[in-house]
């Protein structure tokens, strides 16, 4: 404003402050006349005047509050705390203000810091925490991690933390002052790497790792700050058995922190490899992953979990943003797995990651690239799998909890019965998460694969004088989720007692047994005791399938999965029969859900194939495929069952071509949907592997041959039947390629597997047979080849298989032998 | 140098506080360990008197007007320095905390005092003896009367500088009409 307005609005402003307010507007008027912008000014001037006098204040708040805070943080300095004599504040984090010190008493001269937690971080359970973390966190000795060497209160019970003192600057300040090379700084990086190794093999977790914590020394030595030092700041719920359900408030540096962080859920080791991932690109690159918008908290939160809402129940989406990256192939490969959005698609350890880096610095081939050794061992199931198998089972529980209460008022039984249902289930996820909490590595003490946590359970179960319809909900949970991770084996014992206690409790012939029945039966199925699962089956639908009973989603559920395991067995007229009303069922059901009928459209479609008409059964798979696409949102198992039943189609009727994109699309979801190790991922391997043989690309087909014979070997017991299927897919890859030596053995154990498990005459024992025959003739054994081709042949014939790939081959092959 | 009342320019604080400010600080505490809330004419003293003793050395002072307007100046420099460095620390990585509902605190206390700073510039932008004002009666605590002895002007003068410094800064801050 120039000066002579600014003069005459000073001038207004103090004179209509002399009169009463009433007398204001008249003085205004007069004297801006024609000039509204003066009045809008005064007027304003007056009304802000008016806002501030009724504050009654001389010294802003803002200003009060800064002066109390640094008084604060002054007085400690020159003061002794404990054996340390505060020097000067040399630093601040969120949390507290950091100071140089020195031993107070003079017997060493080494400075140290020393960290003062603020007043509002200060509360009752923090004292303990220290209590608790102290010991451990002091005996973290390593070159490159500042020791912790004292903790204790000051004089106004405030907690500190006595660290020793590193002069060194921050790892990004310090590359971008020497103008470190992309190389230098991966050496440099992996010392931090080394540090944290360290420190996760002695149970902790940094859960804060950020530039600003590692600092570079002047010898190029790294050393990191503050190690576990965020696990004892933050006011974590008094009540730590709520740990699991309830995220306590975190510190935590948003730009940094894993999604899981984020969201508030357990943080374990895998955490910090997200958080070494970000600081990798960042040093790598120069840029922060998720961009230069990343620096406001809520921007970063947005970019690890995606556009959805922190602390919704589910798992987070990737980083939306990535960077204009100038990473090499390698190191990009390298961050993108460490920064992988779900623990279980990250390294498993530090150490993986670091070896990652030592491969590409010497130039070798890194795992992350292959994405073969990306398969994290199956021995050594690290915390997080825990983790998530925790949540997995609280959710499965806290589903079936709902659904118990809720179907016991649908009943409409008395009162009683619905407040004993609610008890039941209060009490099972009380117990459940009890066991889960103790796998928690934060709590325990050591690493714990989940066969362990439910293991622990199910002993725990034992020793628990639990209600037999409680043990029975919680073996039933447990068995539900060894078969979510793929452990089928496991999972039948539980289902079994959860059987036996069900009859016991509900009697013989009441539905839930049908239902306790069913769900064995599956898992009989699932681990290829095909005769035993139809046993059962046929149990399960003679309690639930009564004249006259209400068809129910429970039935048709059956039916659907008794559909599937007839086919296995062969037995196709029942099979489409069941099938069939499984459907109809599914499609009549009120409030009928797409996925199901998608289910059972596709269980009929490979019903169908099996009875050799694929034509009928690409309709069918179509229909299923648009109803799965439209009901879920994003990548689901059951997409990839579409997928592949399609592409299954397309294959038999000689489109490889066509049904590769699909394969590779249905192997995408499943690696992520349920993980690299999964069976079912194996099976999407080989079916890949199978449709670019078929395309004539024997060679291409190898590497996915070999990765889904290995998943299902590892996976799967030895003589189940996708174990079978992907030994012939690699022996006919191998075959094809021109291999037959290698391929033989390969197909005489997938065809001792299918003699074993199917009935004599079933024509996937005569493909086999075919298959062998001709790798045997190729091989140089006519004699041995003929029989095996001929048998083969006639069954296929009498199948109707005559005319398709493998019988054409067969065929071809005995007329040369003749 | 400047007129008596006016606090010294630019360079010569620089320098001051470069050299001076582990002793200022160290000194500017306790000053404020003996604050009491509403109490701030105490402090004012004290860093007078902190003041006194550096200015006998190093800066010639002069008058009682130009030293308290340096004493003012320098609290508030102090004030604001440490609210920088803890908005810094916020930004650039220091720890947040994620409440239950994942509300992130990013905003402290510290925010307010940067804008009332903003705000102050803005308002010596406009009218220099208005800042000064402020300055004198928010971080040194002066009453009405000893900034008009400051100042060498009127109390009425203050009263009504004052009171439209309030109104300017109260509108920056929280907006106008």
């Amino acid at each position: 404003m120039e000066p002579e307005r600014w003069a005459r609005v000073k001038a207004l402003f103090g004179a209509c402050l002399e009169l009463p307010a009433a007398d204001r507007a008249l003085l205004l008027a007069q004297e801006c006349a024609g000039d509204p912008d003066l009045l809008r000014e005064v007027e304003s001037l007056l009304d802000a005047s008016a806002r501030a006098a009724a504050r009654d204040d001389t010294v802003p708040d803002a200003v009060v509050a800064a002066r109390q805070e640094l008084a604060r943080e002054l007085e400690l300095e020159g003061q002794v705390v404990g054996a340390y004599r505060i020097l000067e504040r040399i630093g601040e984090g969120g949390m507290g203000v950091v100071f140089r010190a020195e031993r107070a008493d003079g017997q060493f001269t080494r400075q140290v810091a020393v960290k003062v937690v603020r007043p509002e971080s200060a509360t009752p359970g923090l004292l303990r925490r220290f209590a608790d973390e102290r010991q451990t966190l002091a005996a973290l000795e390593h070159p490159h991690i500042a020791r912790l060497l004292d903790a204790g209160t000051t004089a106004d019970g405030l907690p500190y933390l006595v660290m020793e003192h590193v002069a060194g600057e921050e790892l990004d300040v310090h590359c971008a002052r020497h103008g470190l090379g992309a190389r230098d700084r991966v050496r440099l990086f992996l010392q931090v790497c080394d540090a944290v190794e360290h420190a996760h093999r002695n149970l902790v977790v940094h859960r804060d790792l950020k530039p600003a914590n590692i600092l570079v020394a002047a010898e190029g030595q790294v050393k990191l700050l503050d190690f576990g030092i965020a696990r004892l700041m933050p006011s974590a719920p008094e009540d730590d058995t709520l740990r699991l359900t309830r995220p306590a408030d975190r510190v935590l540096t948003p730009a940094y922190a894993s999604p899981e962080q984020i969201l508030g859920r357990t943080v374990t080791t895998s955490s910090d490899v997200y958080s070494l991932g970000v600081i990798l690109v960042e040093l790598a690159s120069g840029q922060h992953p998720y961009g230069e918008a990343a620096l406001s908290p809520d921007d970063a939160m947005r970019a690890a979990c995606g556009s959805q809402a922190p602390g919704a129940g589910r798992t987070p989406e990737p980083p939306r943003t990535r960077p204009a990256l100038r990473l090499s192939p390698d190191l990009r490969a390298i961050s993108e797995r460490a920064m992988a959005r779900r623990p279980e698609d990250r390294y498993p350890s530090v150490s993986a990651l670091a070896e990652d880096l030592r491969r590409s610095l010497d130039g070798r081939p890194v795992s992350a690239r292959s994405g073969l050794a990306y398969r994290a061992s199956r021995l050594v199931r690290r915390h997080w799998l825990a983790a998530v198998a925790a949540f997995t089972v609280l959710a499965a529980l806290a589903a079936a909890a709902v659904v118990s209460t809720l179907q016991a008022r649908v009943a409409a039984r008395e009162r009683d019965r619905a407040r004993v249902e609610e008890a039941k289930a209060l009490e099972v996820t009380a117990f459940l998460q009890g066991m889960l909490e103790s796998a928690d590595p934060s709590v325990g003490s050591r690493d714990v694969s989940v066969a362990e946590v439910l293991d622990r359970a199910a002993a725990e179960m034992n020793r628990l004088d639990a209600h037999p319809e409680v043990e029975a909900a919680i073996r039933t949970t447990i068995a539900r989720s060894y078969r979510g991770l793929g452990h089928y084996r496991d999972a039948l014992p539980h289902f079994e007692r959860a059987l036996e206690l069900t009859r016991e409790f509900h009697g013989a012939d009441a539905p839930e047994t049908g239902c306790a029945l069913a769900l064995l039966a599956g898992g009989l199925h699932e681990v290829g005791e095909l005769e035993a699962a139809d046993e059962r089956f046929c149990q399960a639908l003679a309690l639930l399938d009564r004249p006259g009973g209400n068809p129910s989603a429970t039935l048709a559920g059956v039916l659907n999965d008794h559909a599937v395991l007839l086919r296995h067995l062969g037995r196709l007229d029942q099979a489409e029969r069941e099938q069939r009303r499984a459907l109809g069922l599914f499609r009549g059901l009120p409030g009928q859900r797409p996925e199901q009928v998608a289910m059972g459209l596709n269980n009929l479609g490979v019903i169908m194939e099996a009875r050799s008409r694929p034509n009928d059964a690409e309709p069918l798979y179509r229909e299923a495929l648009e109803l799965t696409r439209r009901a879920h949102d994003r990548p689901h198992p059951d997409l990839a069952f579409s997928l592949t039943s399609l592409a299954g189609v397309l294959i038999d009727t000689g489109r490889p071509t066509e049904a590769e994109p699909l394969y590779r699309e249905a192997l995408a979801v499943r690696e992520q949907a349920l993980g690299p190790d999964h069976p079912l991922t194996g099976r999407s391997l080989a079916e890949l592997a199978d449709a670019l043989r078929a395309a004539g690309r024997p060679q291409e087909a190898e590497a996915p041959a070999r990765r889904g014979l290995a998943v299902a070997q590892s996976a799967l017991p030895p003589d189940h039947p996708d174990v079978a299927r992907a030994l012939l897919v690699l022996g006919q890859v191998l075959l094809d390629a021109g291999d037959p030596g290698a391929a033989e053995p390969l197909l005489r154990q997938a065809l001792a597997i299918r003699r074993q498990a199917l009935p004599e005459g079933h024509w996937l024992v005569a493909s086999a047979e075919c298959t062998l025959g001709r790798a045997v003739l190729a091989a140089g054994g006519p004699t041995e080849a003929r029989p095996l081709l001929a048998a083969g042949l006639e069954v296929m014939s009498r199948a109707g298989k005559a005319d398709t790939e493998i019988g054409r081959a067969c065929a071809e092959a005995l007329a040369e032998i003749r | 140098m400047a007129s008596p009342s006016s606090p010294p320019d630019p360079p010569e604080l620089e320098a001051l506080l470069a050299e001076a400010y582990p002793d200022l600080r160290r000194i500017a505490a306790a000053a404020l360990r003996r604050e009491r809330p509403g109490h701030t004419l105490q402090a004012t003293a004290l860093v007078h008197e902190a003041y006194l003793r550096l200015a006998g050395q190093r800066v010639e002072v002069q008058g009682r007007g130009h030293l308290l307007a340096l004493a003012a100046r320098f609290m508030r420099r102090v004030l604001v320095d440490h609210a920088r460095a803890k908005a810094a620390a916020r930004r650039g990585g220091g720890a947040l905390r994620v409440t239950l509902a994942e509300e992130v605190a990013a905003r402290g206390p510290e925010v307010d005092l940067l804008a009332l700073e903003e705000a102050l510039d803005r308002l010596a932008a406009q009218d220099p003896r208005l800042a000064e004002v402020v300055e004198l009666r928010c971080f040194a605590g002066l009453s009405v009367v000893d900034t008009a002895a400051a100042l060498e002007v009127s109390a009425a003068t203050v009263k009504r500088d004052w009171a439209l410094a309030r109104a300017f800064v109260e509108r920056e801050l929280h907006g106008g009409a």
